[in-house]
């Protein structure tokens, strides 16, 4: 009926009607055939442009992890000779015990030693930002003839550890005696939490 | 060959279906092609169509195997009924000639209760009173559309579709009624046990009937009497009714079809006593036209030469009826627009083929490089690389937290080589001098007490001090003498080495 219809209308109507097909043909046929493939064009352009700056992303942070890791290897060097002339709290404790010992093979006798216990623990000073050094201190009192008390001095400098002698207090009590008495006040550093060392 | 002058008639019968292919062209008609082939059985029954499909198909067939292309057709109509008829005109014409003719074709009876088909041409001048008359063509309108169906399915662009009688009298005319004025030219058709005949008088077609051969005249002999009976009614009648008829007769039989005994010439010519009779049949019918014939060609039949004439426009007679409705040519413009559009559609498309494709290769392209890509640079995964990356930051800013520590501890304590001062403090004291006290004060800071023999001593003492290298800047605080001693005090700095 419908095709009957558009046979006997006008040239003018029909030509409408042609052109109205064609452009509803032109773009179903876009629609159907060009558009998705366009589509998937754009989608793998964009892909290509993602999986290029992941590879330009993957090369720069491939640099940067090489970079750091010898930045990093380097600090664990620096870290390494550092916590050489420190000690560890177990070699603190063998020191602190080893001193009367260390006191008597230079020559001298030991009075007192006294360990003071006065820093406070590390985890109640700065919880947040944990202390990686603990000072530990020590006052030793010794009598010896001056060789013997410059002897301890220097065995006790003469360690790989670094042990700071912050006072000495040297006083003759006896005039006729040459054995000084010598208060000696030392200074240690302990790297704690060795676990959680690099 | 497929030019606007290349043409072909197709001549559908009952047994046969023919066709000719002509170009028309400054030289005259040529026959370009003839081919024929029978009709397939059950296609055509009494006149009718009886299976469409089946003689498309075979019209089609003939068609390819033949090798015939050509873009206009002009095809027989070969189905009952038909009236042909010659009109007189009213003295005074009718305002719609059309109307007239349409009201005078309804009484015929053959055609009652059926929608008709018609045509017609005028003969004579229709514009001098009481000489007008028109030739009428009448069928049944389904009759044409049918055979235009066929055709059209069978790949044919029928432009025309008349009787044989028509498409005879076509092919005839240069040869048989042109230029007889002097004579009455009778053209005697049977084809199809339909009998035709007319008369032209001054070459105008002056007299038509169609008779049905009765089926009981099947014995040759008897047919052929039958018709001298029937061709000598009409001289009779022209002798008898038409006072200025001439009195000469060209007669011309064509016989289209094996029913006449051998012979039937001589029979004729003696039942008919016209001595300017002529017999033909399909085989010889083709020697009276004035088309010249490719010498590769077959001998065409008459009627399928003639309507492609009809298509040529020759200078003989074309009496201009036409059966077929003007619908079609409606139906055929119809179809030439969808196909525009179709073509126009299919050239579209077929740019968005290739673009598609185009766009797919290139997807595809980009596809492979990103494969590639993939292949070189992802080796290693990225997101490892950026967990990577984020753990040695941890570790960089961890460590450097407490290498900057130790540091800090390192430079915020100095060391002070006790036992070389110790050994330096030895060296420097004068034997005249003792030391009692020694302690040091802010780290640094030295203070020494004693007992010297002399004030001199003391100075001395101070002095060595200052000399020696661990020993900064050594001052006497307090000197007192006591009794026959001198007692002192010394303060002096250490230089102390910074640890970092």
């Amino acid at each position: 009926m419908l095709l009957d219809n558009l046979a006997k209308s006008s040239r003018l109507s029909r030509s409408a009607v042609s052109t109205v097909l064609i452009v509803i043909s032109a773009i179903a046929m876009y629609n159907w055939i060009v558009a998705p493939r366009a589509a998937f064009l754009r989608g793998a352009q964009r892909h290509k442009i993602v999986a290029g700056n992941i590879a330009h992303k993957h090369e720069v942070i491939s640099k940067k992890v090489i970079d750091k890791r010898k930045e990093l290897q380097k600090l664990q060097e620096q870290s390494t000779k550092l916590r050489e002339i420190l000690f560890t709290p177990e070699q603190a404790k063998e020191f602190f015990s080893d001193l009367q010992t260390i006191s008597e093979e230079a020559g001298c006798a030991v009075y007192s030693l006294n360990i003071l216990t006065t820093a406070p623990s590390r985890k109640q000073q700065q919880p947040q930002n944990a202390s990686y050094i603990v000072p530990r201190s020590a006052t030793l009192t010794v009598a010896g003839v001056y060789e013997k008390i410059i002897r301890l001095m220097k065995r006790l400098q003469a360690r790989a550890q670094k042990i700071w002698v912050d006072s000495i207090k040297m006083e003759i009590l006896d005039h006729d005696s040459a054995q000084p008495k010598c208060d000696i006040t030392i200074t240690i550093y302990t790297v704690e939490d060795e676990e959680a060392d690099v | 060959m497929l030019d606007n002058k290349t043409v072909l008639g197709v001549d559908i019968s009952q047994s046969a279906i023919n066709m000719a292919l002509l170009r028309g062209g400054a030289d005259g008609v040529e026959l370009v092609k003839a081919a024929g082939c029978p009709v397939p059985d059950g296609a055509i029954k009494d006149g009718k169509i009886e299976d469409s499909v089946m003689l498309s198909k075979a019209i089609k067939a003939l068609k390819s195997r033949s090798k015939i292309r050509a873009r206009r057709a002009a095809v027989s109509l070969f189905s009952q009924p038909v009236l042909m008829q010659l009109i007189d005109m009213p003295k005074t014409l009718p305002s719609n000639i059309g109307r007239f003719i349409q009201n005078e074709v309804k009484h015929c009876v053959a055609l009652s209760g059926k929608e008709i088909a018609l045509d017609f041409c005028s003969i004579g001048s229709l514009a001098q009173p009481g000489t007008g008359r028109v030739f009428v063509l009448a069928t049944d309108a389904e009759n044409v559309a049918e055979i235009g169906r066929v055709c059209n399915s069978a790949g044919l662009n029928v432009e025309a579709v008349e009787p044989p009688m028509l498409a005879y009298t076509r092919a005839f005319y240069p040869q048989k009624i042109a230029g007889r004025f002097d004579s009455n030219v009778l053209m005697v058709i049977i084809q199809d046990n339909i009998l035709t005949l007319a008369v032209f008088r001054k070459q105008n077609l002056d007299f038509i009937r169609s008779k049905e051969i009765d089926e009981k005249t099947t014995e040759p002999r008897e047919l052929c009497c039958w018709l001298a009976d029937q061709i000598n009614a009409v001289i009779k009648f022209y002798d008898v009714e038409i006072s200025d008829s001439s009195s000469q007769w060209e007669v011309t039989v064509v016989a289209d079809c094996a029913q006449l005994p051998e012979g039937a010439e001589v029979t004729l010519k003696v039942k008919v006593g016209c001595s300017d009779l002529s017999f033909r049949t399909p085989q010889n019918a083709f020697q009276d036209t004035f088309i010249s014939q490719n010498t590769g060609s077959d001998c065409p039949s008459m009627v399928a030469a003639g309507l492609g004439m009809k298509l040529l426009d020759t200078d003989g007679i074309n009496l201009g009826v036409n059966l077929l409705p003007s619908e079609p040519a409606e139906v055929k413009s119809f179809k030439k627009h969808v196909l525009v559009t179709a073509n126009i559609i299919a050239a579209l498309l077929l740019p968005m083929i290739f673009i598609s494709g185009a766009l797919s290769m290139m997807a595809n392209k980009v596809n492979e490089n990103i494969a590639r890509i993939k292949r070189t640079k992802f080796v290693d995964d990225t997101r490892s690389l950026f967990r990577e990356e984020a753990l040695a930051d941890k570790q960089i800013v961890s460590l450097s937290q407490r290498i900057e520590q130790m540091n800090k501890v390192l430079e915020s304590r100095h060391s002070l080589p006790w036992h070389e001062f110790l050994n330096d403090l030895r060296a420097a004291t004068p034997n005249n001098v003792r030391i009692l006290e020694l302690f040091s004060k802010a780290n640094s800071k030295i203070s020494l007490k004693g007992l010297a023999s002399s004030y001199e001593a003391v100075h001395l003492f101070v002095k060595m001090l200052n000399n020696s290298e661990h020993i900064d800047s050594a001052s006497l605080i307090e000197t007192e003498r006591k009794r026959d001693l001198v007692s002192y005090e010394i303060n002096f700095s250490l230089v102390m080495k910074n640890e970092s």
